[in-house]
């Protein structure tokens, strides 16, 4: 049996759920309210000395990085692979994952924090919420905190992500409307790491990503929301990231 | 045959040569100039899936209809696909920490790397061009910055990230094998070889509290393929040569 330590099923916590979930891998669910840093906890810095979550025990194996840990999950297990068989694909899912982690995705959640997250934080006690600061572990990880808690994005920063977001849009629009899915005709580990980035665009950035100017992105996020996996993982959420979740259901089902 | 596109084998444009030369492979090495790979290489990208690449102008494989790019994602399509003694762990704990050591230098190590050996070392070619013909905003500022030395205050910052990343590259040789990934060399030791051969020639005494790094790149570097990557140069010497890299991450 595996524990995975995660907070919401969206971003990073939900890849390691929703590869599990695909494989039929049983998993302990951990959840920490990553809103009131439980992630930066004693308890939990045993488990994960850098407090990132999510974080994945297998026997004495603990793993922290989500992505390689998606590619873990899928080697260690029985189940249907999520990693193409076709080296060429593999190699388009990891491009694509990258891609995500380290140019879309940031500045998606840059956006987030920025319109929703930061405000709903902003309201604990504030000399609680620098307490909360003061103990996560690693500095660039408090550098980034402390930026996105008190919203110390500049407006070149915020107009810099949304054209970010714009141009990922139009290549991920482009490349869906080709093939099935990210990486190749079948459903993949980039699909994963790419949906938890951005399953909620239609709703927060609609205005980028809609049926007019992205039908290919609609039509995969669509797809995606209806496997069972993702619908079991989401029914996990304990925040009004479930009611989004369902939110977007239901505008498909009006569609 | 596969066909490698690399700049002077140093850096990003070392490590696939490295591994090929591991593999045994024969394959065409293909010199490009530093230039924007679109310059060089006409109609490059071919597709969205080149275009995301993060790291600007690393090397490119051409293997038939297949063009891959990104330098650690291209060493294990290597690994995976060409003949010749494993260069991946063997076991799946293994190769998830190879994986992670190649997230973690590709996201934290290279930046660094690379915009600290082009200020050490600008491109000339790219001083007074305005590099109006590259599409894509970040490789075009990235390449409008090659020809000029970073402010000291940049460099200075830069340098304290390095000094963070060496540590924890000192700490993963802390506890084993000698190796980063597994129990034997691997494409997690090539990946990180090639960008931290000679940071001591970008900043001296960087490597001072690092004995294991030390010892690790010195018994890497001994090895015959590193000795035959690195003649696959021009001539020039490849540890002056930098392209431009992965941009620093904009949340840190």
């Amino acid at each position: 049996m595996i524990t995975i330590y995660h907070w919401e099923p969206n971003a990073n916590s939900g890849k390691p759920m929703l590869a599990a979930a695909e494989k039929g891998v049983e998993y302990e669910s951990a959840y920490l309210d990553m809103l009131s840093f439980d992630h930066h906890q004693p308890e939990y810095l045993k488990v994960n000395p850098n407090g990132t979550i999510p974080a994945l025990v297998h026997g004495d194996i603990v793993l922290t990085e989500s992505t390689p840990m998606m590619e873990y999950i899928d080697e260690a297990f029985d189940g249907p692979s999520l990693v193409p068989v076709n080296p060429a694909d593999r190699w388009r899912m990891r491009q694509w994952m990258r891609f995500v982690d380290g140019y879309m995705g940031p500045s998606l959640s840059m956006l987030g924090w920025s319109i929703g997250v930061g405000p709903i934080v902003r309201q604990r006690d504030p000399k609680e919420l620098e307490a909360a600061i003061e103990r996560i572990p690693l500095e660039s990880r408090r550098r980034s905190w402390r930026k996105a808690i008190y919203n110390l994005f500049s407006e070149e920063e915020l107009a810099e992500s949304g054209r970010r977001l714009s141009s990922s849009l139009t290549l991920m629009e482009d490349v869906l409307s080709k093939r099935e899915y990210l990486a190749c005709d079948t459903y993949s580990l980039a699909d994963i790491d790419a949906f938890n980035s951005c399953y909620a665009m239609p709703l927060f950035q609609a205005d980028l990503c809609n049926q007019g100017k992205t039908p290919s992105v609609i039509r995969w996020l669509d797809a995606i929301r209806e496997r069972p996996a993702v619908k079991e993982t989401w029914a996990k959420s304990r925040e009004d990231f479930g009611k989004r979740f369902e939110e977007l259901n239901s505008a498909l089902a009006h569609n | 045959m596969l066909e490698l596109f690399h700049g002077e084998p140093n850096a990003i444009s070392l490590k696939p040569l490295i591994a090929l030369e591991e593999k045994g492979s024969t394959y065409r090495s293909r010199l490009i100039s530093s230039q924007p790979l679109e310059r060089s290489l006409p109609g490059f990208p071919p597709s969205p899936d080149q275009a995301i690449n993060l790291e600007n102008d690393g090397p490119v494989l051409v293997d038939g209809d297949e063009t891959i790019t990104s330098s650690f994602f291209m060493l294990e399509y290597i690994a995976e696909t060409v003949a010749g003694p494993a260069l991946l762990p063997r076991d799946a704990n293994g190769r998830y920490q190879a994986r992670s050591w190649g997230q973690y230098v590709a996201l934290v190590l290279s930046p660094f790397v690379t915009a600290l050996g082009l200020s050490r070392y600008p491109i000339a070619a790219a001083k007074g061009d305005d590099f109006s013909d590259i599409e894509r905003l970040e490789r075009r500022r990235s390449w409008l910055a090659a020809g000029t030395s970073l402010p000291d205050e940049t460099k200075a910052e830069h340098t304290e990230k390095l000094r963070i990343a060496i540590a924890r590259l000192e700490q993963g040789l802390a506890s084993g094998s000698g190796y980063f990934a597994g129990d034997g060399f691997s494409i997690a030791d090539i990946d990180i070889f090639a960008m931290v051969r000679n940071l001591e020639d970008l900043v001296p005494g960087v490597l001072g509290n690092a004995p294991n790094l030390k010892a690790f790149i010195e018994r890497v570097a001994a090895r015959p393929s590193v000795a035959r990557a690195l003649a696959k140069g021009t001539g020039a010497n490849p540890n002056e040569c930098f392209l431009p890299g992965p941009e620093p991450a904009r949340w840190g």
